[in-house]
């Protein structure tokens, strides 16, 4: 009962909170519309039929025709459909961002409320585990560890692997708000109030937290969707599955620009600059949102 | 009588900095508060540690030398059930009345938690005993259930911290610049309040601020702060009107009076610093001697000593031949 | 009136803007009427919200959106002639008047140096602005005389202490010997002695120039020890002006009254009461006098129709319906 009245509260808070943020910022709306339409382009992946992994199911390199949903986008050098694989690879794509943010984000806000909360030599230990992370360059370390574990590379593990690069930066910044937090004197009066460091942690800090969070994990979708494509291009991402990075390595592969095969190639990169657009708008958005001086 | 209160030499070094260079905010600082119902003035200029000393003693900040005992007890060792025994006996109000709330929570949930975590009263008689307190601050509770702090003047905020400090029924209140924020003509009515709780109620208080109006007002004891000591410590009456410390004297002839009368004197020229660099941190001496009028070169050799003289105790050199 | 007026206040209407679509203001200073006298030190009172930095703003004409002037002079005689400084423009102010004629020294002013600029270079920029020769010598003496040594002109600001920043400010503030020095709580951040010393410094740079000092501060104390008429401002109205030992002795304003009885002094202990209530909020101020809800003698007349500002004795005003003869 109670249960049941704690999600209505919460899903009419959520709703709230979201209706805020879009009606203060036209950067949000932007990007959030964009990004759900491409979302929605993904959602058509549901129906996707048995054959799309077929080579040669089609006949190669067929422009594009508004006969069916297979051939709407046309055909690729591997005869296969452009938009089928077009609504997979967006998805997938997101898919591997998603774990990476749910980890990364995650586990950066973690151990920076840790660090930042506690202080003395937890604090130190983990700014120094933090700081060798920051340090040790990302991409290099994305390759190799993608080139050494390929036989093996699944998305889900792709998405960690990315994970690892990206989330010292949430950690900083979120120990930093908490250390500058803490010395508020509310938290004093908190702590005489009798609320115990969880509770603290919670009621107090978290929602000062939440919207660096969102902002974090936004920034982490685009980090990983950029990263992943990154590594396609160069060959080192699951080239057995249909990723945006992926679509752009079997094209360069079979120089499908030069080769005029502008059907193939043209979508994945407008799907990555849109997806990149969108979700730097929607972080945009809600900074302006969390921090009412950078509104226009 | 027991003591209250009892700091023994308590010293809070601040370190910044690769290299760890310290500086003491508090400098082997020693009071007693006896068990009276009586309010103690700790008074000092912005970096004299009085609001170092006040987190100190509330257990917020752990000395690195000498130890505070709350009715005997060693504050900074209390474990478990006895901190929150010590958090129903001591409580605080601090200076700026909109730094003490969460600006994302109503001010009604402080004064909920307070109530049932520490005061130990019952969920279901949490309203009822809140809006009695409320009402010994000239509110009440439905003045203030459902409003956010910025919906609340900075008077009336304050005194719902006040209420809020009231409610575990403490022995002891430290309020660190409670009114320095407030309206001059609002003050009075808080420091009277002060006053009231303690007549009626009993409650000792530890009123910090560098207002020595207010604090003559209501205070029967005054420490005088400077640079992390105490220098002057005793009856209101007798330090601020027969000021003995160098400091206390300057202190006290600085003071702009809302007495016209009193122009003449106080536009007697003073000279200020000229020169950059002023080495007040230096180790040996007395921390004022650069500053003082009456120096002598054993001011600033040998750090002078705590020295009774009547009912008060005079961190000076000028009084060390006077042993009453 | 036959005394020298060196401020001329008339009707002075401003309001801050909040949002000019649905035309909520807040009305931040009400039909001011005062007069600055030559070679005087008046104070200006009043607690938060009072309107007294709005008004020190636009005596000096540092008039920024969102606060506008609806209505009103402010005349300044200058050597060469009187200026409306509501009428001139920015510019015309900033040539004409600003630094030569009148001084604005700002609240938290040790906070107004350029951190990447020597102090040297601050006295050269003000003295070529104005096209004055940049003599550094005669800065370096100027500031002997007001007990700072040669070697601060070297210094960046943040190498000072707070003190000597301030000190500085009000030396750049004077350099020119501007007729008029407005110093809007010229001590707040700093501690009691040394605010001692810088009041006494802009007491004595008068003094000496014989120029003319309105101190704005809260700090009624302050009040009584250096100036020599005080005028007390409430929500946005002068409410009370006259000389500061009658005002203090017998405050005819309720809220004077109310405020200078609240003062603790020391050596009396006996009980004070301060004022019940607060300030009211100016964006929707109580009509007829805007102290009614809050005064212990409130007549109907004042619920409803706002007093006049009017001389009861010589040199003493009060805005009062206790004090209107029917």
């Amino acid at each position: 009962m109670a249960a049941l009245s704690r999600t209505r509260i919460a899903t009419s808070t959520i709703t709230g909170a979201f209706s805020r943020v879009w009606r203060t910022s036209r950067k949000f709306r932007i990007g959030f519309t964009i990004f759900v339409a491409l979302l929605c382009l993904g959602a058509f992946s549901i129906a996707t039929p048995s054959y799309y992994k077929n080579w040669y199911y089609f006949r190669k390199d067929t422009p594009p025709q508004l006969t069916s949903l297979d051939f709407l986008l046309g055909i690729t050098t591997n005869g296969r459909s452009v938009f089928w694989i077009l609504v997979n690879a967006i998805i997938n794509s997101l898919a591997i961002a998603a774990v990476t943010t749910l980890i990364a984000a995650h586990l950066g806000l973690f151990i920076g409320m840790v660090a930042g909360i506690r202080g003395g030599w937890v604090d130190k230990v983990l700014m120094f585990v933090t700081d060798t992370f920051v340090t040790i360059p990302g991409f290099p370390l994305l390759y190799v560890m993608s080139m050494v574990l390929r036989p093996m590379l699944t998305m889900p593990l792709l998405g960690l692997l990315i994970s690892l690069t990206s989330w010292p930066w949430p950690a900083r910044q979120v120990r930093a708000i908490v250390l500058s937090l803490r010395e508020r004197d509310y938290i004093t009066v908190a702590r005489l109030s009798g609320m115990g460091t969880g509770k603290i942690l919670a009621s107090e800090i978290f929602p000062h937290l939440l919207g660096w969070h969102l902002i974090n994990s936004t920034n982490t979708v685009l980090y990983s969707i950029g990263s992943e494509a990154g590594l396609a291009i160069l060959g080192l991402s699951i080239l057995q599955e249909d990723t945006l990075g992926t679509m752009i390595y079997w094209c360069q592969h079979y120089g499908a620009l030069y080769r005029g095969i502008w059907w193939w190639i043209a979508p994945p990169i407008i799907a990555l600059i849109l997806l990149f657009i969108s979700l730097y708008l929607i972080s945009a958005g809600l900074q302006e949102y969390f921090n009412p001086r950078l509104r226009g | 009588m027991s003591n209250l209160l009892e700091l023994r030499g308590v010293t809070k070094i601040f370190r910044y900095g690769l290299f760890g260079f310290g500086f003491k905010a508090v400098d082997g600082v020693s009071l007693a508060l006896e068990d009276k119902p009586l309010i103690l003035t700790i008074a000092g200029e912005s970096g004299s540690g009085k609001t170092t000393l006040a987190r100190i003693i509330l257990g917020f900040h752990v000395p690195d030398s000498g130890e505070v005992l709350y009715k005997g007890r060693n504050v900074h060792r209390l474990q478990g059930d006895d901190v929150k025994w010590f958090r129903r006996e001591v409580q605080a109000v601090f200076q700026d009345p909109y730094s003490s709330f969460n600006p994302l929570r109503k001010v009604y949930s402080y004064l909920h938690e307070t109530a049932v975590n520490i005061a130990s009263v019952d969920k279901r008689e949490a309203d009822g005993y809140i809006d009695t307190v409320l009402k010994a601050v000239g509110l009440s509770l439905d003045k203030v259930i459902n409003k956010y702090p910025h919906e609340f003047s900075g008077g009336e905020l304050q005194r719902v911290a006040i209420a809020r400090a009231l409610l575990t029924r403490p022995r002891l209140i430290i309020a660190d610049e409670p009114v320095s924020m407030l309206d001059a003509s609002l003050r009075i009515n808080i420091v009277n309040m002060f006053k009231e709780f303690k007549e009626r109620y009993g409650i000792a208080f530890i009123y910090i601020t560098h207002d020595l109006s207010t604090a003559y007002y209501i205070s029967d004891e005054i420490a005088i702060m400077y640079r992390g000591s105490v220098v002057e410590h005793g009856p209101v009456e007798k330090v601020l009107i027969e000021p003995l410390h160098p400091y206390t004297q300057t202190l006290m002839e600085s003071i702009p009076m809302p007495e016209p009368k009193a122009r003449e004197r106080w536009l007697k020229k003073i000279k200020l610093s000229g020169v950059i660099e002023e080495k007040e941190f230096i180790a040996g001496g007395c921390k004022y001697a650069s500053r003082c009028p009456y120096a002598s070169k054993k001011c600033f050799e040998k750090p002078p000593q705590d020295i009774a003289v009547g009912d008060r105790v005079v961190k000076c050199w000028l009084y060390s031949e006077q042993k009453t | 009136m036959g005394e020298d007026v060196v401020i001329d206040v008339r009707g002075l209407d401003a309001v801050y803007d909040v949002d000019v679509e649905s035309g909520v203001y807040v009305h931040a200073v009400d039909d001011v009427n005062l007069q600055v006298r030559r070679g005087e030190v008046l104070g200006i009172a009043g607690e938060s919200g009072c309107g007294k930095s709005t008004l020190a703003r636009v005596l000096y004409g540092f008039v920024n959106p969102p606060l506008r002037v609806r209505r009103g002079s402010v005349v300044i005689s200058a050597d060469d002639g009187k200026y409306d400084v509501v009428s001139l423009s920015l510019d015309e102010r900033r040539a004409r008047l600003w630094w030569k004629v009148i001084s604005y020294i700002p609240q938290n002013a040790m906070n107004v140096l350029n951190p990447v600029e020597r102090i040297r270079d601050h006295f050269i920029e003000v003295l070529k602005y104005h096209s004055s020769k940049a003599d550094v010598e005669e800065v370096a003496r100027y500031l002997e005389g007001i007990g700072l040594k040669k070697e601060v002109l070297n210094a960046y600001p943040h190498q000072l202490s707070g003190g000597m920043r301030q000190r500085i400010v009000i030396a750049l503030a004077l350099l020119l010997n501007p007729r008029i020095v407005i110093a809007d709580e010229p001590t707040t951040a700093v501690d009691v002695v040394l605010q001692r010393g810088i009041l006494q410094l802009l007491v004595e740079f008068q003094k000496r120039l014989n120029n003319t000092l309105v101190v704005i501060t809260h700090d009624m104390g302050v009040h009584a020890m250096i100036t020599n008429r005080v005028a007390v401002m409430y929500a946005g109205n002068v409410v009370e002006v006259g000389e500061t030992s009658a005002v203090f002795e017998k405050p005819l304003h309720p809220y004077t009254q109310g405020l200078i009885n609240s003062l603790p002094r020391i050596g009396d202990k006996s009980t004070r009461v301060g004022l019940a209530g607060s300030p009211p909020d100016l964006r929707n101020p109580p009509p007829g006098c805007r102290f009614h809800p809050r005064c212990p003698f409130a007549m109907d007349i004042c619920r409803r129709e706002k007093p006049p500002f009017i001389e009861v004795e010589k040199s003493r005003f009060v805005a009062c319906w206790l004090h209107v003869k029917r």
